[in-house]
């Protein structure tokens, strides 16, 4: 828990030298430019530390909600679970790519039913973005210096999995 | 044996084709050695200390001869014709150029090999009995359960990127030959009345904190195997230590949390995931069973054969036919089938690097396999090759034809068939030496009929706490280690996996010796050994009837040994 207040701060200034993989469409981030341009956002996104304490007045808000997550969250421990059907973004921030913890994490996510956007952000590198899609991340939040029809190529690194995917 | 359909195919395919694409990237300096180091090592490439190294996975040890024929063809055009069998039953190439290494890999994949897992902190190449489906003490062949989680375990997505290397080994029979107390999970399969399924281990281990595994679940009917093993790796991704990668393996986590609440966590988890994940069908199984069906054994006249045998063994008396004799009783073991033998080729002879075979050794046990052994082959802890349907009518020539290529040595199960990691010589993690030791001790114990009369003992070295050679559960563990840039090793006593009921991990004797003493500190332990046994006694037995106390007492009197060595007097260099 001890990164809460590292990631996903509602200070966080998005970088425009990201790019926003969706659905293996290159995209525009709504949360990013909503927030830029608006008092009161259509798309709002919050860190978990905010979603915490301010889940009443967040779920109250007609805006579509997005909540960013530190890789090494503890889903049973973060008040999430119920209110997934109400969540339309969740990012989950790795701090390193060799910590696979939010994989797990987005497993679990998929598994209990969450169909909105999941979203990686952080420390990963294209060559895990088709463990991170089987593992039911739909968009991916990358460097702008990457190349589009890599980060789509990577995505299609294998035709199939041996396991139970999303 | 499995046999690829086309999405093991495409797959591995497709798993060249990646590599290949990281390797340029890397070469062209666009992937930086940070990104490539977890990519690498995920397709089994280390750098060494004097070039890469590559392990190839050998699943749960199988070979085929085409798989045999191509490792040597490889040996040859991209190594130093040789490369060497590792105690994971996998095989490693020493000196390949990480420039050709994605062609190597698009060769190997055309005999349906890989190396895929076989490093990084992922889930490794799943290991087992090397007598599966032939052990007259089998219960239930492990090798369709083996290859069911082979494949569940082959790039699987969500733990790629674990805290730290995750071991998983299965047996089926009453003697474990897989060590599976010794492994991060080990599956024993069983059949009772609520019908097939496994006795579950978990946390066990070697490295610098050797464990055994505690009992996680008693019986976890098989259709659930996989979302069971599901549970375990999502807890241990989510919760096993990464501030600390000495720390990092699962049975520190168990340790830590102690077995009851660790299996608590996993029930509840595994419940959560069971709904969710397809259960192991039975269709599955029974598919998956058929490609280890039994080869078409011939219906032996076991009475003749075994009476041909007996007379070219008791009546003989020429040195080749005593030879024979030994081997026979060292290099062969009991088969299912009435008139058939196992047979181990030793590549242990005295003076060759433990598990080293050559390009043209590789060639030959092809042909052995074809003519003798329905075409396959296993790999073994211990770094030997086992050829394991052989007809009793057969041996005779097998041997005459084994001879030639060096694996007829008669010391199988003996304390000259010593396990080696590949140690300083080779290894960038090696403290010491392990392979000039391993030689020392063979020549300094070369009379077979003494080497025979100590009986079963197995003898492993290691050249640093990674433990490859699985030292802490030998019956004689050396240990390289490094003291102030000195090489020390470092004596166990007293280990053993191979029985079920009571794994053991050995104890430290002392201070450690020079290399050079080390032979000479085996022999006061055989002596001593020999001087307390009690008739038919085993050498692990004496040390359980009465522990390090006297093998101590003869190799440190007053912590300064005075040895007889060469005839002439002198103290052994004991480094406290």
């Amino acid at each position: 828990m001890s990164n809460i207040n590292k990631v996903g701060s509602p200070e966080r200034v998005y970088k425009t030298d990201k790019i926003l993989i969706k659905n293996t469409d290159l995209c525009n981030d709504p949360w990013r430019d909503s927030e830029k341009n608006t008092e009161k956002p259509i798309y709002k996104s919050v860190s978990l530390c905010q979603w915490r304490q301010e889940r009443g007045e967040l779920l109250t808000e007609e805006w579509a909600l997005g909540i960013t997550l530190p890789a090494d969250s503890d889903l049973y421990e973060i008040d999430l679970l119920d209110d997934l059907d109400k969540i339309d973004l969740i990012s989950i921030e790795f701090s390193t790519f060799t910590d696979g913890r939010g994989f797990s994490l987005a497993a679990q996510l998929r598994q209990y039913g969450f169909t909105g956007e999941l979203r990686a952000t952080g420390a990963i590198i294209l060559d895990q973005l088709y463990y991170l899609y089987r593992c039911g991340f739909n968009a991916f939040e990358l460097s702008a210096n990457e190349d589009v029809d890599i980060i789509l190529n990577a995505l299609k690194a294998f035709s199939k999995g041996y396991q139970p995917g999303w | 044996m499995y046999v690829y359909n086309d999405i093991d195919k495409q797959l591995l395919r497709e798993r060249v084709t990646q590599f290949r694409d990281q390797t340029q990237r890397f070469l062209k300096g666009n992937l930086s050695d940070d990104a490539f180091l977890p990519l690498r090592l995920q397709n089994g490439l280390y750098i060494q200390r004097l070039a890469p190294m590559l392990r190839v996975a050998v699943p749960y040890g199988m070979l085929s001869s085409t798989q045999l024929r191509k490792l040597a063809s490889i040996s040859r055009d991209y190594d130093k014709g040789y490369c060497h069998i590792t105690t994971r039953q996998n095989i490693q190439f020493n000196w390949p150029k990480l420039e050709t290494i994605p062609e190597l890999l698009k060769e190997l994949s055309e005999v349906e090999m890989h190396t895929i897992q076989t490093s990084g902190n992922c889930i490794r190449n799943v290991t087992s009995d090397p007598l599966a489906g032939v052990a007259a003490d089998e219960i239930i062949d492990p090798r369709p359960y083996c290859e069911l989680v082979r494949q569940w375990s082959t790039l699987h997505p969500e733990f790629a990127f674990l805290p730290r290397k995750f071991k998983i080994a299965i047996s089926g029979a009453t003697q474990d030959r897989a060590s599976i107390q010794f492994h991060d999970i080990g599956l024993q399969i069983l059949e009772n009345e609520h019908g097939r399924g496994f006795r579950v281990f978990v946390g066990g281990g070697l490295g610098r904190t050797p464990i055994k595994a505690s009992l996680l679940r008693d019986f976890l009917p098989e259709r659930d195997l996989l979302s069971y093993l599901c549970a375990i790796l999502r807890i241990y991704n989510q919760q096993g230590r990464r501030d600390n990668k000495y720390k990092a393996r699962l049975k520190i986590l168990v340790r830590a949390t102690g077995i009851e609440s660790f299996a608590e966590k996993i029930e509840i988890e595994w419940l959560r995931i069971r709904d969710h994940y397809p259960e192991l069908q039975e269709e599955a199984i029974n598919n998956m069973q058929n490609y280890f069906s039994s080869p078409n054994y011939q219906t032996l006249d076991v009475k003749t054969v075994e009476g041909e045998l007996n007379r070219l063994t008791t009546d003989l008396l020429e040195p080749s036919q005593r030879a024979f004799k030994r081997w026979l009783t060292r290099n062969t073991g009991e088969h299912k089938i009435p008139g058939y033998r196992t047979v181990t080729l030793s590549l242990k002879p005295t003076g060759i690097p433990a598990g080293d075979i050559t390009d043209r050794q590789l060639q030959a046990v092809a042909d052995l396999a074809d003519r003798y052994s329905f075409g396959e082959v296993r790999t073994t802890q211990q770094q030997n090759i086992v050829l394991a349907d052989v007809a009793s009518s057969d041996l005779l020539e097998l041997w005459l034809a084994a001879k030639q290529y060096g694996f007829t040595s008669a010391n199988i199960g003996t304390m000259t068939d010593i396990t080696c990691c590949p140690g300083g010589d080779f290894c960038a993690l090696a403290n010491a030496k392990s392979i000039p030791v391993a030689e020392a001790i063979q020549r300094r114990f070369d009379d077979m009929d003494y080497v025979y009369d100590l009986g079963e003992l197995s003898l492993k070295i290691s050249g640093c706490m990674n433990a490859c050679a699985h030292h802490s559960i030998s019956h004689i563990g050396i240990l390289g280690v490094d003291k102030k840039g000195a090489e020390f090793y470092q004596i166990m006593l007293g280990g053993s996996a191979g029985d079920i009921a009571k794994p053991t991990v050995g104890k430290v004797i002392g201070p450690s010796f020079s290399a050079a003493d080390i032979p000479e500190a085996i022999a006061i332990i055989l002596d001593v050994y020999v001087d307390k046994r009690i008739e038919g006694e085993s050498f692990i037995e004496v040390i359980s009837r009465l522990g390090l106390r006297p093998f101590k007492d003869a190799l440190y009197p007053a912590r300064a040994v005075t040895l007889k060595s060469n005839s002439t007097e002198k103290t052994l260099g004991v480094n406290i």
